[in-house]
């Protein structure tokens, strides 16, 4: 198995807590919300931010609102909804669980060799 | 020299060289194949639009300039490979095969033709040699007293013809995507 491969596996699956993270405080656009992603490399190309947004909305996690910008087209905005926040939360909880048992079963096997 | 034409990304306007806009054009296509929802399929392609319309905005110095190719590649590299706008990998092998098969179309080839390239789309459309279905049509007109004639144009005016590059693929019932493609342009440059 790739190394890459499992890589990008395991931060697909946490991306849409990362996503729901950078919206918890304030309202984002999709080019923002990419610069915090690829500073944080979390993701590689912009392509799979897209998807995710849209599963999130139709989760109702997320709401979007159109606002015109003085330098070009309109831009969408999204926006965490109450229910997206109450996941946010959930799953906030789930990956420090996730992480807290995972460093524990390291530690174990590393004191025993 | 090459002709122009024009595009609208996300409502915004673009001048194109016929090259990129095919290209755009099936990355479109092969991004659509991963989702099977129409609703999020389409909100997904308006954020991507909007995105890449962006992106060609910076591009661009002077609103006449022409985008190339070269324009595009760079777009796909930030954008990502299609693949990369997959989310379940579940649903890849099954869903890739039934989509091709989906995509043939029955379209009137203009390359090919004596008419309205009739015979040649529907050779196309069942994997037919071209000779076996004009020597059909033959014995057809001789035979049918002119019910095959009114046939014919019927299907002369109601099948579209083969277009753009991408018609011509789904036409012969070939994968639409970025490597088939790329071989297609090649031959038309070196041509």
């Amino acid at each position: 198995m790739q190394v890459e491969n499992t890589k990008a596996q395991m931060r697909k699956g946490i991306l849409e807590l990362c996503i729901l993270s950078i919206l918890a405080d304030e309202r984002k656009y999709a080019t923002e919300i990419i610069e915090h992603l690829k500073d944080a490399k979390m993701i590689v190309v912009e392509g799979t931010l897209y998807p995710l947004l849209a599963r999130l909305r139709s989760a109702k996690f997320l709401t979007y609102e159109w606002e015109e910008s003085k330098v070009g087209p309109p831009r969408k905005y999204y926006i965490i909804t109450d229910e997206g926040k109450a996941f946010l939360s959930e799953i906030t909880t789930g990956w420090n669980d996730l992480q807290q048992a995972v460093n524990q079963l390291k530690n174990t096997l590393n004191q025993k060799t | 020299m090459n002709k122009t034409v024009n595009v609208n990304l996300a409502g915004q306007h673009f001048y194109f060289d016929k090259a990129p806009k095919t290209k755009l054009e099936i990355y479109f296509v092969e991004i659509k194949k991963h989702f099977t929802d129409e609703v999020l399929c389409q909100e997904i392609m308006t954020d991507v639009e909007a995105r890449i319309a962006e992106l060609l905005h910076q591009k661009t110095t002077h609103p006449q300039q022409v985008t190339t190719i070269k324009n595009i590649e760079d777009i796909i590299e930030v954008m990502g490979e299609p693949n990369a706008y997959k989310i379940d990998e579940e649903e890849d092998k099954t869903e890739k095969t039934k989509q091709n098969k989906s995509l043939r179309k029955l379209f009137r080839d203009p390359d090919d033709r004596f008419f309205g390239g009739v015979a040649s789309g529907v050779a196309h459309y069942f994997g037919l040699q071209i000779k076996w279905v004009r020597l059909i049509w033959l014995l057809l007109a001789l035979f049918s007293w002119g019910g095959f004639t009114i046939l014919y144009i019927a299907l002369w005016v109601f099948v579209p013809l083969a277009k753009t590059t991408t018609e011509k693929f789904m036409m012969k019932g070939e994968a639409v995507n970025l490597s088939n493609i790329e071989k297609k342009l090649k031959k038309i440059f070196k041509t």
